[in-house]
């Protein structure tokens, strides 16, 4: 990085000079890389003490005859210094040599490398704002115990109502959590909430406490006053919170790609002042409100907007409104709402030109912009302030389109594919599959399709069409079935989508049809249930083609994979569209208008649910109250929204809603459902239970018609007609249409997402609760605490999707690490030197499917057995997560190769050595963190060793940590101990008991014991089975004097060659079985009484929790 | 009680996506089956009268969507069911295996005044099919295992067993019932918001 050239005297101190021509000088600081002399250490402790911590890399500029030196470049790595030092000695030590003087040369290198900076740093502005944010944040960081990567996005001044004293002071906003900090008299107060906790945001005005934020928690109320800018606090607040839960919903399901895109976008920019992160979330903000509007694909950004009028040729007139730009779209909106929408993708645009001569009218003559498209249609925009600038920006964004690269590539795509795949892209189905039509219905298709053609001669087809209040009006009426297809691809914006990804569709049906999952296995049980009344799907081809659609999608969204009800919404896309463009109208469906609906726990319809809830006790207060008593408020609606009514309502009626649903977004859902409870008031208020008020809107909803389509379902009709569909839609226009905007609907969600989500996260966390509570080892405060602690230990990690829960405590899985934390600071086992390993056995012991990963049962097993368990049980949990194939041969055999090959077998073995645990553990379990998992998994056990395993498993907890609490233990002896292994058992044994004299005597007997019971084995006319007889006899024989000391033992274990099964191994047949274990351990009282100690693990869970905050603050 | 003129059964069908649960309802209520009917989405119910020991009973059927991930949606449904029937199919064993859980998040969900003894039944469809994979046995055996669940092998296509399956459903609820009178004198288990029938009790015994 080039710095502004600065006079250094002190050449040489603290730095090393690594390369060093005529004129520059390439050093490094002393303490970084090799250099290790003494005074390096010291400069480095210096750097670090005063936190001055100056780029190790550098390169000075100089003449010979100077004593002057310029520092011209800064840098981080050895890498980025030698290529501007390679810069420097290709561009500009040649150049020097023409000049004559060394003044010459030293003006001329600073000035190059000045402007070097300048045109680098037009983005780059490091101002005194950024120091004072660096400030603030660092006090941020420091006052409330942050960890590094936690970004504060602002700070405000304001009060924190602490009883009924108000506390001055600042409120910091961060990424994940709301903070406040005052000091006033001597009195600290400080508040540290996490937004992932906050289920409420209210913006309040009451006399008590005027111009109020209150933030709601699970725990309590607070309440901030005295904002000077309340709205953009709470604003910011409520952003913040919902991206907060964004992640919530993301970590259980996969990816919500924006907040990632824009989390990314935020870690990136580490340094950057407050201020930008801010802009940033309210660009992200603004461009959410942009894509809405038009419909655009999500991942558009916003770039600006401009006051401008648009010549509309069909009325002729200018109308005032606004232009937006963003990447790949220029929009305008009127002023007037509704009044008329374009929207122009710019990789359609051909020409972009200043049209002043146009002579079109009064108004539209100055400053006037002619975007003439590809398909020869051009729109003008007038009465532009700074044209040049808008003219030129677009020409800017234009010269960013990757078009040609798109259009090259689908054309391709589909040609080369089209040979392999075994099927061909259905037509819309309705023109395969004709349905009989009256005389009558065909004269009213007819005169509609008219009407559309006419409307369209006049506004244009396709994507740019001029949205008009006439046209939303034809869109009310019903779009004529012929025409839906089309329209519903433009108005719903999902055509950008199926442009912008040609020959996505095709490559993911290839590849969803040949594979087998579960998503596909369910698909298949709903393909017959899903239109099953329309022919289309009484036939394979339909099937088929669903079959398809639902399968890509599956493949393309994990996240979402399959929910029931896309089957049913997809069938009728596919009536009315080809093939690809159902798709795509479904993926916008799943992602843009109805966001989360249909993923694994239906957040968005939940989210939804409370939408309608709310909208409905402002709306219909009444009849809400009533139906809230019938306790049905939450459940009549879900099917409504979640197939568009498609399963309420005859189909033909159906699909008008659908027709005003792509045009004007979710909230006509929400107007038509208030409008159909609205109708049925009456009825509703005076209905007595839950049932009966099904009932009224059930033959309600089947007795809507439509006498403009032919009804569907050849059975004759049994409902009594209620209501004409056009009418019900004009009437959800005419009364709710203005109550319910996109807007408020949006805002709305916002709101309701917090609610939902934390309970869903309660209920989570409730029944994994439940499901531990049946182990029975540890209490129900323990669990919740312990529950609590692995929650906040997860929340800096990042979970792992999980697409199918087998139970709720698999939600919560921690790797290796994780793990250890907890179980180090919570487990009695784990206070030795020798707790590395052992937590390293009881994790592999844990992790029943070899993921690297253990659920929250598994850690609550693992600390229950070490601290409640009887004492057989904890023995043989000791016991058999030392036995093969838990702990392999090749893992003893690496920890004795671990001297001379260090790095060789990381590779090849799980876990690493026993010896050096802490870093070689740690080392192949970070690996596998890193997406790894799988192939380690595969090369540690064969298909044998791997049900050998779970075996073991089975027997050291009764059930595995996988397998739902409650079954009987299937009976199956645990393999007996090799020496090796056996070995490493005491090792454990004596790190547990090392405290204690008695108990370490105790050990070191029945060791013995144990280790002569081994020799034993020798005989070959010895029972496999030794009869607790024998070994009761063994037991009461008195330890020799020649007690092996332990290390001893440990040495002969290392020392012994390395025991590949070929040779013959003295160790071979040696070996010890659960029961002589059990029987010698627990002969020896000291042990039973040890091993049998109830501990309470309350104590350590506390201070656990009090040391995260401490560990955080340093 | 001889007085009570209606009576009203509130009666959940759950299971595993496809078993069958709105064929046995139609089938039971309608008389008939088809195989034209949606996925079902949320809840759906049906009424049917039903002559239980010369009572005229009303059973108030509710169909749920089996999929897992509605699973935790049910909730809202639950409320006041006087008996659960639990469905599967008898030739998919992850169809039996997943009864427990229905059985548990029911349990948990409804959180009934006596779970031990509340009325259950276990209907094991399709039995008209050939690949059949869950023995009468195995399904048996787990009912007993569970407070002998009364079990049933129905086939809703070919009416098999559906019939007596819900007299025995009817039955079984309506017990539940009269003993649930017992257990009204106290005043915090009677149940908020409960059905119809309780209201109708309570004027009843004004009445008298």
């Amino acid at each position: 990085m080039w710095v502004k050239p600065q006079e250094v005297f002190l050449k040489t101190a603290l730095w090393d000079c690594d390369e060093t021509t005529l004129y520059f000088v390439l050093q490094r600081r002393k303490g970084h890389g090799k250099s290790k002399g003494l005074s390096s250490l010291l400069v480095g402790t210096l750097d670090s003490v005063r936190d001055t911590k100056p780029a190790p890399y550098r390169i000075l500029h100089q003449t010979p005859n100077s004593e002057i030196y310029y520092v011209i470049a800064t840098a981080l790595t050895e890498l980025e210094i030698k290529q501007d030092w390679q810069w420097l000695f290709e561009n500009v030590s040649p150049t020097l040599h023409s000049f004559d003087t060394e003044e010459e040369i030293t003006e001329f290198v600073c000035c190059k490398i000045n402007s070097l900076i300048a045109t680098e740093q037009e983005s780059f502005t490091e101002d005194e704002d950024t120091i004072n944010y660096k400030n603030v944040d660092y006090h941020f960081h420091q006052r409330f115990g942050m960890p590094k990567d936690e970004k504060l996005v602002c700070h405000y001044s304001c009060s924190y109502w602490k009883g009924k004293m108000p506390r001055q002071g600042w409120l910091y906003l961060s990424m994940h959590y709301m903070c406040f900090y005052s000091y006033i008299f001597g009195r600290n107060t400080t508040l540290k909430i996490r937004w992932a906790d906050v289920t409420e945001l209210v913006k309040s005005n009451s006399l008590l406490l005027p111009d109020s934020i209150t933030v709601v928690t699970r725990d309590g109320e607070h309440c901030f006053t005295m904002l000077l800018k309340k709205d953009e606090t709470f604003a910011l607040m409520q952003q913040l919170a919902n991206i907060a839960m964004k992640q919530l919903i993301d970590d259980k399901t996969g990816n919500y790609n924006i907040d990632k895109e824009l989390l990314t976008k935020l870690s990136k920019n580490v340094p950057k002042k407050a201020s930008f992160l801010k802009r940033d979330l309210d660009a992200k903000k603004q461009s959410n409100l942009y894509t809405l509007r038009f419909r655009l694909p999500q991942v558009e950004k916003l770039d600006g907007t401009e006051e401008c009028t648009l010549w509309t040729p069909y009325n002729k007139r200018h109308n005032w409104g606004r232009m937006y730009l963003s990447q790949n779209f220029i929009c305008f909106d009127s002023r007037v709402a509704n009044l008329v929408r374009l929207i122009i993708p710019l990789r359609n645009v051909y020409q972009v030109e200043k049209a002043d001569s146009g002579g079109t009218g009064s108004s539209g003559e100055s400053g006037s912009i002619l975007i003439t498209t590809s398909y020869h249609t051009s729109f003008l925009f007038g009465n532009i302030s700074d044209r040049d600038f808008i003219v030129h920006k677009i020409s800017e964004l234009l010269a960013k389109l990757p078009n040609d690269v798109f259009r090259e590539k689908s054309g391709k795509a589909v040609g080369g594919q089209r040979v392999e795949g075994a099927w061909t892209p259905q037509p819309p189905l309705m023109t395969l599959f004709k349905t009989h039509q009256t005389s009558s219905i065909k004269q009213i298709q007819q005169k509609k399709e008219k009407q559309w053609e006419d409307h369209m001669a006049e506004v244009g087809r396709g994507v740019s069409m001029y949205r008009t209040t006439e046209g939303s009006e034809l869109v009310v009426k019903g779009i004529p079935e012929s025409l839906r297809g089309e329209l519903w691809s433009v108005f719903s914006g999902s055509i950008l989508q199926k442009v912008q990804s040609k020959g996505l569709y095709e490559k993911l049906v290839n590849e969803a049809l040949s594979s087998k999952n579960q998503a596909n296995d369910e698909i298949e049980r709903d393909l017959h249930r899903s239109l099953p009344e329309h022919p289309a799907f009484q036939n394979d081809v339909g099937i088929s083609a669903l079959r398809r659609v639902l399968c890509a999608y599956a493949l393309k969204n994990p996240t979402i994979g399959y929910c029931q009800a896309m089957n049913i919404v997809a069938s009728v896309l596919l009536i009315y569209c080809p093939e690809e463009q159902a798709f795509w109208l479904l993926a916008t469906i799943c992602e843009t208008l109805l966001p989360d609906y249909y993923n694994t726990r239906v957040v968005g319809a939940l989210v939804d649910q409370g939408v309608l809830e709310e909208l409905t006790k402002s709306q219909l207060p009444d009849l809400h109250a009533k139906l809230d008593e019938l306790g049905m408020m939450k459940m009549i609606s879900l099917s409504w929204f979640l197939t568009l009514f498609i399963s309420v309502m005859p189909y033909e009626c159906a699909v008008n809603v659908m027709d005003c649903f792509f045009y004007d977004g979710a909230k006509v859902i929400f107007q038509v459902t208030l409008t159909i409870l609205d109708v049925n008031k009456e009825k509703l208020l005076k209905s007595t239970e839950d049932g009966q008020a099904v009932q009224i809107l059930t033959d309600y909803l089947e007795g809507i018609f439509n006498d403009e389509a032919m009804a569907l379902s050849t059975e004759p009709r049994t409902a009594q007609k209620t209501i004409k569909i056009q009418e019900l839609v004009y009437q959800s226009y005419r009364m709710y249409g203005a109550n319910v905007s996109s807007e408020c609907i949006e805002h709305l969600r916002l709101k309701h997402r917090l609610r939902v989500v934390r309970h869903l996260e309660d209920s989570l966390e409730k029944n994994t609760l439940r499901a531990l509570q049946q182990d029975k080892l540890l209490d129900a405060n323990e669990l919740q605490e312990l529950l609590s602690v692995i929650r906040e230990e997860l929340f800096w990690a990042k979970r792992v999707p999980a697409e199918r829960l087998e139970a709720p405590y698999e939600a919560y899985r921690l790797d290796y690490a994780q793990f250890k934390t907890i179980y180090v600071a919570l487990s009695p086992w784990a206070k030795g030197d020798y707790a590395e390993a052992i937590t390293a056995r009881i994790f592999k012991l844990m992790d029943h499917d070899d993921d690297g990963l253990v659920s929250a049962r598994g850690l609550s097993l693992a600390i229950g057995l070490s601290t409640r368990a009887e004492a057989q049980k904890r023995l043989r949990a000791l016991y058999c997560a030392h036995a093969p194939p838990l702990l392999s041969n090749l893992e003893l055999r690496s920890a004795q190769l671990t001297e001379v090959e260090e790095l060789a077998d990381d590779a090849i073995s799980f876990f690493d050595s026993i010896q050096r645990p802490s870093e070689s553990i740690q080392k192949s379990i970070s690996d596998m963190g890193d997406g790894q998992i799988d192939k380690s998994t595969d090369s540690t056990y064969s298909p044998d060793e791997a049900i050998a395993a779970e075996a073991i498993r089975v027997c050291a907890l009764g059930v595995p940590p996988g397998a739902s609490p409650g079954t009987p233990p299937p009976p199956s002896p645990p393999p007996a101990l090799p020496r090796p292994h056996f070995l490493r058992l005491l090792a454990a044994l004596h790190d547990l008991t090392q405290y204690s004299t008695p108990l370490y005597e105790a050990v070191a007997r029945a060791e013995t014991l144990l280790l002569q019971l081994g020799e034993l084995r020798h005989r070959p006319n010895l029972d496999r089975e030794m009869s607790q007889d024998s070994l009761y006899l063994a037991a009461a024989a008195q330890p020799s004097a020649l007690e092996p000391d332990r290390n001893g033992n440990l040495e002969e274990a290392c020392a012994q060659p390395s025991p590949s099964k070929d040779e013959k191994d003295p160790t071979e047949d040696w070996s010890i079985t659960l029961e002589q274990f059990l029987a010698t351990m627990l002969a020896e009282a000291a042990l039973e009484e040890f091993f049998s100690k109830q501990v309470s693990i309350l104590p350590q869970l506390e201070a656990l929790r009090q040391r995260d905050r401490l560990q955080s603050v340093s | 009680m001889s007085s009570r003129k209606k009576v009203l059964l509130k009666v959940i069908i759950l299971g595993d996506s496809g078993v069958g649960k709105t064929s046995l309802m139609n089938q039971f209520v309608n008389k008939k089956f088809s195989n034209q009917y949606k996925a079902t989405i949320g809840a759906d119910f049906l009424t049917k009268e039903v002559i239980v020991d010369d009572r005229i009973v009303t059973m108030q059927i509710w169909d749920t969507a089996g999929q897992e991930r509605f699973q935790s949606l049910g909730v809202a449904f639950y409320r006041g069911a006087d008996c659960c029937v639990l469905v599967f199919d008898v030739t998919a064993p992850n169809t039996f295996k997943s009864l427990e859980s229905w059985r548990d998040e029911f349990l948990i969900q409804a959180s009934p005044r006596d779970p031990d003894h509340f009325p259950f039944v276990i209907l094991g469809n399709k039995v008209d099919l050939d690949n059949r994979a869950v023995s009468a046995k195995r399904a048996q055996q787990w009912c007993q295992s569970k407070n002998d669940i009364p079990y049933f092998e129905t086939s809703a296509k070919e009416a098999v067993n559906v019939e007596l399956a819900f007299q025995t459903i009817a039955r079984n609820a309506l017990a539940q019932e009269t003993e649930a009178e017992l257990y009204n004198e106290f005043p915090d288990q009677i149940k908020l918001n409960a059905n119809d029938n309780n209201r109708n009790r309570d004027g009843d015994n004004c009445a008298c």
